[in-house]
């Protein structure tokens, strides 16, 4: 038992470790936006703005490295010093300037609606009138629909542009506003001759601002003009308009409406099996993820069910308080909640910056969580150690914690093992939650892939539900020996 | 995020995910009936079909089950063209679809946990009787579970009612969703904070409903 | 009776109370080195909460508690008495060894592990050591050949013989006995009260709480009477059995003969 004990902590241990490398900057993308940054099928990242940014890090002789978030967490990444800076399409907008700085424009590109042809729908909201809409959420485009369209149409927000695109094939949606660039690569791709742009470019400054740039920590006035000197340089020897051509037939820093579909180059077909792979590497780091969390778990649970044992009322009722209200909130939210406001709480005591990542606010909210049952698990199971063995320790003069370690946990464990099992069934299922937040375990690499090939999610989906079945199911057996070895000594009453 | 339009939504979101848990545990609750039966059949066939139907949704995380039916079905044409598409193209029934089946599995466990508490005794007496096995099944069997069931059945709601709060990852905008929706907005976990307290309030409430009905159906010792 | 100062145990004015109910209403009793002392009374007298508070496993609401002459210090406040010093309860509990009434064998270890356990844990012993003094007191009950078997595998009888055998390997100066056969069937009680005996004539110094007359009659060199919480005899067995002074002892004696 114990030596499961130590596996699972050197595991948590160990990703902690291989995923905090110190490299000189971070910059968090989002990688699911092909052809500015996404992922192919081997798992590299790839896309202009990648390109943009790598150079950018040549010309400044500094390390890049990339963090893939989603893009309604780069902001409050970049806040928790998770990043340095950030390239992502992100529009600048006076919202965005009351939280970070910006370097100047990267890229210029405006927002234009795509619908079905014939749609009749245009860059004026009341063409809009009665339709469906569908916009990536924490994106100028979500702030645009529910100000300017509020009441007039019905609003889906989407984690990613891929899930709204998929929508709109699927006539859950009429139409979707993105940026002109980005749709550009998805029509040519999949949604023409069905779809194209519809309308002109959506004039608003006041929501769209002036383009693209990187953000940085407000004050970073370091890093920002760094980031701009390598910017302007790439721009005035003609770098930058090398790596967008390749692209785009057209400039990427004007507002030229009138997009001509050309030879852009586009992005290569993938086939299923490199896809394997990936789907394999995400379910061993949710092994990962469970593991830990089952460590942390564990240790948790034991302690606080320890604490609501205890006789002493201050100890005893907190915990018992703490516990209960763990389990009425669902795990999500924790999880949530944990991502959010940790780093934040940590940062404001110590004044020190604490890093969090995925992983990490993962191992946290899974373990409080799987902590809070558990602690019922192991109360139930402490109790039902007979009183006798733990008074013939006493009387042979063994100390409370002797008692405790050697006498009445070990023997708790038989009672306790079939009520963990199932939890642990619950807590490999929980860490498709963790994919919300952006870690790349199984569900996430299903959605990446699904994203990536759009008339294969079912199978993707479907691939992750049953390795998720396998692990279930390859769990069942482990517990069922252990509960036997747990059991020796104890003769069933006949 | 301010007052009265944040307790507004608040409290739209807080309908939706009180009205997809009411709908799917009542759906759920009745589909679980045949699946509990079929687990404890004679029949073999029915038996493995029942186990596959549990072991899948119970196996598998329900945020695979809901990607896998609101965006893994839309890729099939078949399903497109079929007259259920009207149902499965909105978010909110194509949701409540996914936790409704989803619920059924869990529950179908419970009432099979129900059934198999009867005490043999009774289930003897009735077949002494002539009463036929769906009579027994009606007016014994099933009744006596319902009371034995209530406690563990009590837990399932609740977990369900946390499990309503993945609805936001499609599109859906319920109580986790609104909290989320604000967040993104303004950088602040604050609302959800408040979107867990709603929560704590709902299983409280949930615990207590239970309780009542389980005094109100006990059979008088 | 041999002089209290450097008697193995001494209990002075002992009171008990459990909630309202006082079991102990100032119980004395000396025991010295090589005394087989048999403690007898009927259900609820209190004979094993006396016993208890020697090796305090319950705590004195009155009265001193000595071992070789040392006091146990007891704190008394508001109506609560608790050990004040750990680590004096932990020395001397390793002078006093327990076997149990319902044996208390640690389900979780085997026959050997639950005799080697107190002595690697408290006496600090080399495990090698506690291995082969384990071995040999387990060949001493009789027991050698189940050292690797679990107590669930083993009668009533060869459970308390492991018992017995897990004490002596405290090497203590007194052996207590809590009613050590009243949870055996007849047919087992024999194996262990003989290897009690065993115990007796090699001089240990044993307390022992019993219902079996017999031992107390031929083996115990002093017998104690308890009821309803005091003492009411205290005498050799010759004594008390040939004729007792007290009314409520004799018709206890004849009463248990009876059966």
């Amino acid at each position: 038992m114990r030596g499961g004990l130590w596996f699972g902590l050197a595991f948590a241990l160990l990703s902690v470790a291989s995923a905090h490398a110190e490299e000189t900057i971070r910059i968090g993308t989002e990688a699911s936006d092909a052809p500015f940054e996404y992922k192919d099928s081997d798992g590299t990242l790839k896309g202009i703005e990648v390109e943009i940014a790598d150079t950018l890090c040549q010309r400044m002789k500094v390390k890049c490295e990339w963090v893939n978030e989603d893009f309604d967490s780069l902001i409050p990444a970049l806040q928790a010093h998770q990043i340095d800076t950030a390239i992502a399409q992100m529009s600048v907008t006076k919202d965005r300037r009351t939280a970070v700085d910006f370097t100047d424009i990267v890229t210029i590109g405006p927002a234009r609606w795509v619908a079905k042809v014939g749609s009749g729908i245009t860059e004026d909201p009341m063409s809009l009138k009665g339709k469906t809409v569908g916009v990536q959420s924490g994106t100028t485009h979500e702030r645009y629909v529910n100000e300017r369209l509020k009441g007039i149409a019905d609003i889906r927000i989407y984690q990613t542009q891929q899930e709204v695109y998929l929508d709109l094939e699927a006539g859950r949606i009429d139409a979707t506003l993105g940026d002109q660039t980005l749709s550009y690569d998805w029509l040519e791709k999949e949604g023409k001759p069905r779809f194209d742009y519809a309308g002109k470019a959506v004039d608003d400054p006041d929501i769209f601002g002036e383009g693209t740039a990187m953000p940085v920590r407000k004050g970073d006035d370091a890093l920002r003009l760094r980031l701009n000197n390598a910017l302007a340089e790439i721009i005035a020897d003609g770098t930058y308009d090398k790596i967008t051509k390749a692209y785009f037939p057209f400039s990427l820093r004007t507002l030229d409406s009138d997009v001509a579909s050309g030879s852009a180059a586009s992005v290569a077909v993938v086939d299923l099996l490199p896809w394997g792979w990936q789907l394999a590497a995400g379910a061993l780091v949710t092994l990962e993820l469970a593991f830990a969390s089952l460590a942390v778990g564990l240790v948790l649970g034991i302690a606080a069910a320890t604490a609501k044992l205890s006789p002493v009322g201050w100890i005893r009722e907190p915990v018992a308080l703490l516990t209960n209200l763990i389990r009425g909130v669902p795990e999500f939210l924790i999880l949530l909640i944990c991502f959010y406001s940790l780093s934040d709480a940590v940062r404001r005591m110590t004044g020190a910056a604490f890093e969090v990542n995925p992983f990490v606010a993962g191992v946290f909210a899974l373990s409080i969580v799987f902590g809070a049952y558990a602690s019922e698990v192991f109360r139930g199971a402490l109790l039902g150690v007979p009183k006798g063995q733990m008074e013939a320790a006493r009387a042979f003069g063994m100390r409370p914690s002797q008692i405790f370690f050697r006498i009445r946990l070990p023997q708790a464990w038989r009672f306790a093992l079939p009520s963990l099992g199932n939890q642990w069934q619950g807590l490999v299922k929980d860490t498709s939650l963790v994919s919300v937040i952006g870690l790349e375990e199984l569900m996430r690499k299903a959605e990446i892939g699904a994203g990536h090939l759009p008339k294969r999610q079912f199978d993707f989906y479907m691939v992750a539900a049953l390795l998720f079945l396998v692990l279930w199911a390859v769990s069942t057996p482990i517990f069922g020996a252990l509960e036997k070895r747990a059991n020796r000594g104890v003769r069933r009453q006949s | 995020m301010t007052g009265i339009g944040a307790l507004d939504s608040f409290l739209d979101g807080t309908l939706i995910s009180v009205e997809i848990l009411v709908i799917s545990t009542l759906a759920g609750l009745i589909l679980a009936v045949p699946i509990a039966l079929a687990r404890v059949s004679d029949w073999t066939a029915l038996r493995i079909i029942a186990l596959i139907w549990s072991g899948f949704f119970r196996g598998t995380p329900l945020l695979v089950q809901l990607f896998l039916f609101y965006y893994g079905l839309a890729q099939f044409d078949i399903v497109k063209d079929s007259p259920f598409w009207p149902v499965l193209r909105e978010a909110l029934p194509c949701a409540l679809l996914t936790f409704t089946l989803n619920m059924s599995a869990y529950v179908a466990e419970v009432v099979r946990g129900g059934i198999l508490a009867v005490p043999r005794g009774e289930r003897e007496a009735a077949a002494s009787l002539g009463l036929g096995t769906v009579k027994t099944y009606r007016l014994i069997i099933l009744p006596r579970a319902l009371r034995l069931m209530l406690p563990a059945l009590s837990n399932e709601v609740v977990l369900q009612l946390k499990a309503t709060a993945l609805a936001s990852t499609v599109t859906v905008l319920d109580l986790t969703g609104v909290a989320r929706r604000f967040e993104s907005k303004d950088y602040s976990t604050e609302p959800l904070f408040i979107a867990g307290a709603i929560y704590i309030v709902l299983t409280f409430l949930i615990a207590r409903l239970f309780r009542v009905l389980e005094t109100r159906l006990s059979i008088p010792a | 009776m041999t002089e209290p100062a450097s008697a193995a145990l001494t209990l002075d004015a002992i009171e008990k109370s459990f909630g309202s109910h006082k079991v102990l209403k100032g119980v004395s009793l000396t025991a010295g080195d090589h005394e087989v002392v048999a403690i007898l009374g009927s259900s609820g007298s209190g004979k094993s909460t006396m016993l208890r508070c020697a090796n305090l496993l319950e705590t004195p609401d009155a009265g001193r508690v000595l071992v070789r002459g040392e006091e146990i210090r007891i704190t008394r406040k508001r109506g609560l008495s608790t050990l004040a010093d750990p680590r004096q309860v932990e020395r001397i509990r390793r002078r006093l060894a327990m076997v149990f009434q319902q044996f208390n064998l640690w389900q979780h270890l085997t026959v050997l592990q639950n005799v080697i356990e107190a002595p690697i844990q408290v006496l600090r012993v080399e495990r090698s050591e506690a291995i082969a003094r384990a071995e040999a007191l387990l060949a001493k009950v009789g027991l050698a050949e189940k050292r690797h078997s679990y107590p669930a595998d083993l009668s009533g009888g060869q459970q308390q013989r492991v018992g017995i055998a897990r004490a002596l390997a405290m090497q203590p100066d007194v052996l207590l006995f809590d009613e050590p056969t009243s949870a055996l069937d007849p047919e087992l009680v024999g194996e262990v009260l003989k290897v009690m005996r065993d115990l007796a004539a090699e001089g240990r110094t044993m307390l022992v709480v019993t219902h079996e007359l017999g031992f107390a009659r031929e083996v115990a060199s002093r017998v104690v009477f308890l009821h309803d919480g005091c003492i009411e005899e205290d005498a050799t067995p010759a004594e008390l059995f040939g004729g007792a002074r007290s009314e409520r002892v004799r018709s206890f004696l004849s009463s248990a003969i009876k059966q």
